[in-house]
């Protein structure tokens, strides 16, 4: 098993260098020159001084070969060092730390609602299959996949926090903020959850191994807990982790409307700005933290999974 | 009164409601199941015979209703509730379920799904659990039974789990053991493994057996009576012998002239639609002899000897 994810955690080495080579790419490939980006946003009033200007590429280092400038980038990485950003000045790191930490908090609540609920009616749904309260469940999945997140957001803060004035309708300044635009993330990413569940329960409830349990005299209670549960977390991992994903990098739009200051909303600025240092160093961390959730996942498998983990050992 | 049927099924209906109407999977079954004898059920795909078993057991899908009356040790099954029949189930009548590849949990140590059936019929502390799973894998004949007990299904072969399976049903004290398409899908050398889990199994307990097949072969070899059914209902009965050496429906002809050492003569056209039954025989759109009675009129079973029964106008 530690030979196993030893042996994963290796593999992930070539794909963030991948990473962090594609990243560095896209400012060295842009249109326009960087220096006189930074020269613009430094010194508004300075007009285009050739001298300044050359003052500014000697400080980028762009007229190295592409090979040095990735090489210097890439050590800085290593150091912890990602530039400073164009527009503020303040190193990437630190306005990368101070975001992500809103953005993890978010998708974390979103992902724990979209959980509950997902499994919940998911459940539900597939134990009263085909009765009045599975068609009305389905309907609505339907329903909420079809409405968009922001009318949902605007629609939650009008309720909740105009009328009954239960939460801040935006900004950050308890746990409690989160509840909101967590719900509204989870909410509009419980729908494929929903179905998941239901569908695998459903599946499995068919499967042989559960016609064994049954003939061996064991209770229905028995048999979802025992044997259903285990074999419908893969795909509830599996399903988790790509919204988790698409919860860090996506939720821009309920990051902007709840006023939370996430990595979304600034990384679009941030390419919006031809702000480089920033858009590189958050595009690198937002793809190495993919990597390490898919990483999560693959271990997670394998403790799930002995057919997973024998095939893994066979690997190596 | 001596009554030494195990199992006595008579009038059952088994039908699922579905959109398109009721699809009559058992219709009007009566078969006897003596005590030790083993009774094989032969019928093509989708002739109801798995769904007989599962009405014994009481395991139909939820759009499923059965009426009838089904006598398990003297005792009415008919009206049992699933708590009731849980008691039943595992102790008194064992099962060795289709297709053995995919009835045990990949998830779950083997170790597990063993205890959970001895579990289920008395409550032992771990070590004893333990020796207890031992010997009954020992009676199965496996060779390293705790390498066994610790690895997970996935490692054994389709003859091993399906001796697992067996053992499962050992633990009990059945007194009937439904094995559901034990054959299906095997080659040569594990189908007589096959028949030496079902030989264990019966020198282990003396237990009757109803044997669900579609394998002729098979039933012939093993079975002391067969039952062989068409389109929900049974045609013909008899001891294996007579099913061999006589047999008597057409149907049953044309099971044997489609077996692959009698020329793989395949029966014309194919058995009806569930829903939708014939008024008359259900056989006779595709039998040679068929006459007008055939088709209007539906043929009670009659009996020729004294064990063997067959339903068919033209005898």
């Amino acid at each position: 098993m530690k030979k196993i994810i030893i042996n994963r955690v290796l593999m992930i080495l070539p794909t963030v260098i991948t990473i962090a080579f594609l990243a560095f790419s896209i400012m060295y490939f842009s249109p326009g020159n960087p220096a006189e980006i930074l020269m613009r946003y430094r010194n508004p009033e300075g007009g285009t001084d050739p001298a300044a200007l050359a003052h500014y590429e000697e400080m980028l280092g762009i007229n190295d070969p592409f090979l040095t400038q990735f090489e210097n980038w890439g050590a800085g990485i290593l150091t912890g060092d990602f530039g400073e950003s164009f527009k503020t000045g303040n190193p990437v790191t630190e306005e990368f730390f101070y975001r992500i930490g809103y953005t993890l908090m978010l998708s974390f609540t979103g992902l724990a609602f979209s959980l509950v609920i997902g499994i919940t009616l998911g459940f539900l749904s597939a134990e009263f299959k085909d009765s009045w309260l599975d068609n009305l469940l389905r309907f609505t999945q339907s329903l909420k996949m079809s409405i968009p997140s922001f009318w949902l957001a605007l629609f939650f803060i009008y309720i909740f926090s105009t009328q009954l004035r239960w939460f801040s309708a935006f900004g950050y300044n308890s746990p409690k903020d989160l509840i909101l635009p967590g719900l509204v993330l989870g909410l509009s990413n419980s729908s494929r959850m929903v179905r998941l569940v239901r569908t695998c329960i459903l599946e499995e409830k068919g499967s042989g191994y559960v016609y064994t349990a049954r003939v061996k005299g064991l209770s229905e209670i028995q048999i979802f807990f025992k044997h259903i549960l285990k074999n419908i977390t893969l795909p509830i991992i599996t399903l988790t982790g790509v919204s988790l994903v698409s919860m860090i990098g996506g939720s821009l739009i309920i990051e902007n409307i709840f006023g939370l200051p996430g990595i979304g909303t600034y990384l679009v600025s941030a390419i919006v700005a031809k702000d480089y240092p920033v858009s590189m160093g958050f595009l690198f961390a937002y793809g190495v933290i993919i990597v390490f959730i898919n990483l999560f996942i693959d271990i997670v498998y394998q403790f799930v999974d002995p057919r997973v983990r024998d095939c893994a050992n066979a690997e190596i | 009164m001596q009554d030494d049927a195990v199992l006595k099924i008579t009038n059952l209906n088994t039908y699922f409601q579905t959109p398109d109407g009721n699809v009559s999977a058992v219709c009007d079954v009566d078969i006897e199941i003596k005590k030790g004898e083993i009774v094989g059920l032969i019928g093509e795909t989708g002739c109801g015979k798995s769904v007989l078993g599962e009405s014994v057991l009481k395991v139909l899908p939820y759009n499923a209703i059965a009426n009838g009356s089904i006598l398990f040790e003297n005792s009415e099954l008919m009206g049992y509730q699933q708590k009731q029949m849980r008691q039943i189930r595992g102790r008194k009548i064992a099962v060795i379920p289709q297709n053995p590849s995919e009835a045990l949990n990949p998830l779950i140590k083997n170790k597990k799904q063993i205890y959970e059936a001895i579990d289920h019929n008395d409550k032992v502390k771990g070590t004893e659990k333990k020796k207890q799973a031992l010997r009954l894998l020992q009676k199965m004949h496996f060779k390293e039974p705790e390498k066994v007990l610790d690895s997970y299904p996935h490692r054994l072969s389709g003859g091993m789990k399906q001796r697992i399976l067996a053992a499962m049903g050992l633990c009990g004290n059945p007194s009937l053991l439904i094995a559901d398409e034990p054959t299906k899908g095997l080659d040569a050398i594990v189908r007589s493994q096959v028949i030496e889990t079902l030989m264990l199994f019966k020198e282990n307990t003396g237990t009757a057996m109803m044997l669900i097949t579609h394998d002729l072969n098979f039933a012939i070899k093993v079975c002391d009576r067969i039952a062989v059914m068409y389109a929900g209902e049974l045609i013909e009965v008899g001891s294996s012998d007579e099913i061999f050496n006589n047999p008597l429906h057409p149907y049953l002809m044309g099971l044997f002239l489609a077996q692959p050492e009698n020329g793989l003569i395949p029966i014309e056209g194919a058995s009806p639609s569930l829903i939708n039954l014939p008024p008359g025989c259900r056989f006779h759109d595709r039998c040679e002899k068929a006459s007008e009675k055939c088709e209007r009129f539906h043929p009670e079973m009659k009996k020729t000897t004294l064990t063997h029964e067959v339903r068919c106008w033209n005898l």
